[in-house]
């Protein structure tokens, strides 16, 4: 089995995502949550519930680029009412020329580069696994931002023993990756415990469904007849494929992922 | 006939995608016999794949069969941009 798929203390990767949680929210003035309505983001909402006695405590921002799958949509609309999410959407210009990746990477940054001027927000929560790419694996618990977004992943700070830095730049902001140390499995195990509402187009519809959840535009589905939770654990246990096959972006070198995400893409 | 409305809503949209457009078949979609949709992507060259203009929306009624197609963007007072949400509570027909 892949080393990614091995099943983890769910217990512990939930009480130190809660830690992460908390520690952001009493050492920054103003946080906020990325949020996709993909499973990592939904389940980093459901731990924010579980680490803020049942609530969501920071805005939750959706950079819409305006083709997102209607499901997606219509999954927005019906958990931000019941979980009473203070959702910001903000809307990512889309140029119809562009490349996939270009289409996502530079509007959706400039879109968030606009709701952190304005908010003033100086930390922010994102749910990207050190699993789902190589580059994401270099990153930080606490990730510090310069003003510009830039990332300097050459020289950060070590994490050892829980030990995390709240160090900001000046009028820079801190991504902060509560999920950093889950893994696939973990995700849907997670969500198989608590319940945690999710997106239709993850289980399998005339035998396809999404492992990864994009736009419309760049994200394929796989062949999956994993229609439920119990189902989709079986088959990622047994999978060799990368969850992010089906999405155009990753299909880009890895060395342009590195410079672009160095550059402040999300 | 059932989904005259739609019909003519879906022709409106394909000469003028504008959000006024959008919003009008919106509110008759609920009625139609609609259900699920598919997005079509430009043909031949990538970047024809990749542009929006070129995309576009087919959609279905609860027996699969192919009622019309539409755009997938909006475009009016100098702006543009993704019109997916307007497709909002229809299913995708995967494969």
């Amino acid at each position: 089995m892949d080393d990614r798929m091995i099943k983890q203390d769910l217990n512990k990767l939930e009480e130190r995502s809660i830690y992460v949680m908390r520690e952001a929210k009493s050492n920054f003035k103003k946080v906020a949550a990325l949020w996709s309505m993909g499973k990592d983001s939904t389940t980093m909402l459901a731990l924010a519930r579980q680490a803020f006695h049942g609530k969501v405590p920071f805005p939750v921002i959706h950079i819409d680029n305006g083709i997102d799958f209607p499901e997606t949509y219509e999954f927005r609309e019906r958990l931000a009412k019941k979980w009473n999410l203070d959702l910001i959407v903000e809307k990512s210009e889309i140029k119809p020329e562009m490349s996939g990746f270009a289409c996502c990477g530079a509007n959706k940054t400039v879109a968030l580069r606009k709701v952190l001027d304005r908010y003033g927000f100086d930390a922010l929560i994102v749910s990207i696994r050190r699993d789902e790419h190589g580059i994401r694996a270099k990153e930080r618990v606490f990730s510090p931002r310069d003003k510009n977004f830039k990332w300097n992943y050459k020289n950060q700070v070590a994490e050892i023993w829980g030990d995390y830095s709240s160090e900001k730049e000046a009028d820079g902001h801190v991504r902060v990756h509560p999920l950093l140390d889950w893994n696939e499995v973990d995700i849907w195990n997670y969500i198989k415990r608590e319940k945690v509402p999710m997106n239709p187009l993850y289980f399998s519809r005339d035998g396809y469904r999404y492992r990864s959840l994009g736009c419309t535009h760049c994200t394929t589905p796989v062949k999956s007849g994993a229609a439920d939770i119990n189902h989709i654990i079986r088959e990622l246990e047994k999978t060799k494929i990368e969850e992010r096959q089906g999405r155009d972006q990753d299909k880009e070198k890895a060395f342009v992922m590195e410079k672009l995400r160095a550059l402040g893409y999300m | 006939m059932k989904d005259a409305k739609i019909l003519k809503a879906m022709e409106r949209l394909r000469e003028k995608p504008t959000e006024e457009n959008w919003e009008a078949f919106a509110r008759v979609l609920p009625k139609s016999s609609i259900r699920h949709y598919k997005i079509r992507f430009g043909k031949g060259k990538v970047a024809n794949k990749q542009d929006l203009r070129r995309s576009e929306a087919e959609l279905f009624n609860g027996r699969g069969e192919r009622v019309g197609k539409v755009p997938i963007f909006y475009s009016g007072k100098g702006k543009m941009g993704g019109a997916t949400i307007y497709l909002k509570g229809l299913s995708i027909l995967n494969g």
